[in-house]
């Protein structure tokens, strides 16, 4: 599905990712966690095309998507579910939604979009009731919702999340959690961007672990959770904390 | 003041504030869509009168004020299409210092083509001496015809950026840039597409206004502060709301007339600027919740 191979890229003279290479499998889902700053979001940045790659290659579905513009890479297949939720706040949730799925305007599109909004509706049942809503005075969990839907909209194959659980309650974070193996039961294939590892462990079927810029580490979900590196670094008491 | 020169005095506001309004939702359209202001809107109003007055030497006037909205529009088209490309990292304070700079040079090329004699479209129905009796007071039909057109292009734009999804596309990109971008939204097509709508709107303004203003190559400068005077006052983004605020403000200048000396009607409209700026940055008739949502 995904592969990327020696991927480089930074900010200015800042080298950020230093060649970093992982695939995805049709169907599965990925976890890639890491300490703050270690280059987690700009990696799915540069592979959504917000951010230019310097070197290095995305292949998504056999086709190469190394340095696409965003648009084009939405409708190739692959969708990005921001950090920090990133919803438009002076927009209502449904016009949220519907911005989502902008890659099938024209008329045939119209009737596709509804399906997809009335799927995103019932996969977080809020959002429905507050479609009138302006997407800027909801919750933290509630945008968080709102900013995987409006990915899911596209209808892709491929959905990048970055830190679903950031700054949101344990209940909330449990119920999004809840909805990842549902979307991989109807199909999708998800590359999970976590600081919560214990709970991205859980519900993955593999992960990477990141470190300034490079994969240290990578294996089963089991195996990670099990190895003790990963549990000095990233299991350890506070994130024990975050979790349970 | 008797009744019927209050009312005669708030006629001669009205007839200006139209025109405050109608160069005012130029503005809205840009900083719709990028969150800019485009400084060079005035500029938009000047070439679009001018371009008309040249065509109505061949052509007829709704032919002539057609072709010039055409015209001015991709000129517009062009400026944002070039805009979105030469600007590396278009952040809203680097392409609004653009805007300035390239008000600087339409007004240069305007007075390039042209050149500094004042001239005017005719009056599109009837001629400068006739007028439209109003309980006693009187008011030129152009005024009407520039508060009809307001009326048109408010409602249409209205429509446009709530229900459609290229309206709704376009508020987005203005929301948060590299979400749009994520949606799949070509955010350098919708900033194209912006700047080519407002200066259609620009250019209708420009006509529709010759008849009372008279045109001459610097005059998109005043226009422009008068123009974004009134889209802040109504609050930025809302183009209904800056037709209220312009009829309003035309209104206060008109009677700051009777009060202060002539000199100091412009003086009034920079003192109200200031004074939203100060106690109410959302305007009027923004409100402040919606205008904190947009804090990028
Ligand atoms: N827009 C930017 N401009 C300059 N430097 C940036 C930018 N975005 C990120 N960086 C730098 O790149 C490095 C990696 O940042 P990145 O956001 O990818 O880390 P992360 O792994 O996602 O961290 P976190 O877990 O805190 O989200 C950091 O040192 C950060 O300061
Ligand atoms: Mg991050």
């Amino acid at each position: 599905m995904l592969r990327i191979l020696n991927l480089e890229t930074g900010y200015g003279r800042l080298r950020v990712l230093k060649g970093v290479s992982l695939h995805v499998s049709s169907g599965e889902i990925v976890t890639l966690i890491g300490a703050n700053g270690a280059g987690k979001s700009t990696l799915l940045s540069c592979v959504a095309g917000v951010v230019r790659p310097w070197a290095g290659e995305v292949v998504l579905n056999g086709r190469p998507i190394t340095g696409l513009p965003p648009e084009q890479v939405v409708a190739s297949g692959c969708s990005l579910s921001p950090e920090g939720r990133q919803v438009f706040g002076p927009m209502t949730v449904r016009e949220n939604l519907l911005m989502g799925g902008y890659v099938r305007r024209g008329e045939r599109g119209r009737e596709e979009t509804e399906a997809a909004l009335e799927e995103v509706y019932g996969l977080f049942e809020v959002l429905r009731q507050r479609r009138d809503q302006l997407a800027g005075t909801l919750s933290g969990g509630e945008q968080q919702m709102l900013a995987i839907g409006r990915a899911l909209m596209a209808r892709p194959r491929l959905v990048m999340m970055d830190e679903p659980s950031l700054g949101i309650a344990p209940r909330v974070v449990q119920m999004i959690y809840e909805t990842l193996p549902e979307l991989k039961r109807r199909g999708m294939t998800l590359l999970l961007v976590e600081q919560n590892a214990r709970a991205a462990l859980r519900v993955a079927d593999r992960g990477y672990v990141l470190e300034t810029g490079q994969i240290v580490c990578e294996g089963d979900s089991e195996e990670l959770l099990g190895n003790r590196e990963v549990q000095r670094a990233y299991l350890g008491k506070d994130y024990r904390r975050i979790d349970e | 003041m008797s009744a019927e020169q209050a009312l005669q005095y708030c006629l001669a506001g009205v007839t200006v504030g139209s025109i405050y309004a109608i160069v005012a939702i130029g503005f809205n359209i840009i900083y719709n869509t990028t969150g800019i202001i485009n400084f060079a809107q005035g500029e938009f109003v000047v070439l679009g009168a001018m371009t008309a007055i040249s065509l109505h030497t061949v052509t007829p006037l709704p032919l002539a004020v057609a072709g010039a909205v055409a015209i001015t529009a991709a000129a517009g088209g062009l400026i944002g299409a070039g805009l979105t490309r030469a600007v590396k990292r278009p952040t809203v304070l680097r392409l609004i210092i653009v805007t300035i700079g390239l008000s600087i040079v339409l007004r240069a090329a305007v007075l390039h083509i042209w050149d500094e004699k004042v001239r005017a479209l005719p009056f599109f129905t009837g001629t400068e001496v006739s007028s439209v009796g109003f309980f006693g007071a009187r008011i030129t039909p152009q005024a009407l015809w520039v508060l009809g057109i307001c009326a048109v292009t408010v409602a249409g734009l209205t429509l446009f950026f709530r229900h459609t999804l290229t309206g709704r596309a376009m508020r987005a990109c203005a929301a948060n840039r590299t979400a749009a971008g994520l949606c799949g939204i070509p955010v350098g097509r919708m900033v194209t597409l912006s700047f080519t709508l407002s200066a259609a709107i620009g250019a209708l303004a420009g006509c529709a206004i010759s008849p009372v203003t008279q045109t001459q190559y610097d005059m998109g400068a005043p226009l422009a502060i008068k123009g974004f005077t009134v889209a802040i006052l109504g609050g930025m983004g809302n183009s209904l709301a800056a037709v209220a605020a312009g009829l309003l403000l035309g209104v206060l200048e008109s009677f700051s007339i009777c009060i202060f000396p002539l000199a100091y009607q412009h003086a009034v409209s920079i003192a109200v600027l200031l004074a939203v700026l100060v106690f109410r940055p959302s305007g009027l008739f923004g409100s402040r919740d919606v205008s904190a949502l947009k804090e990028h």
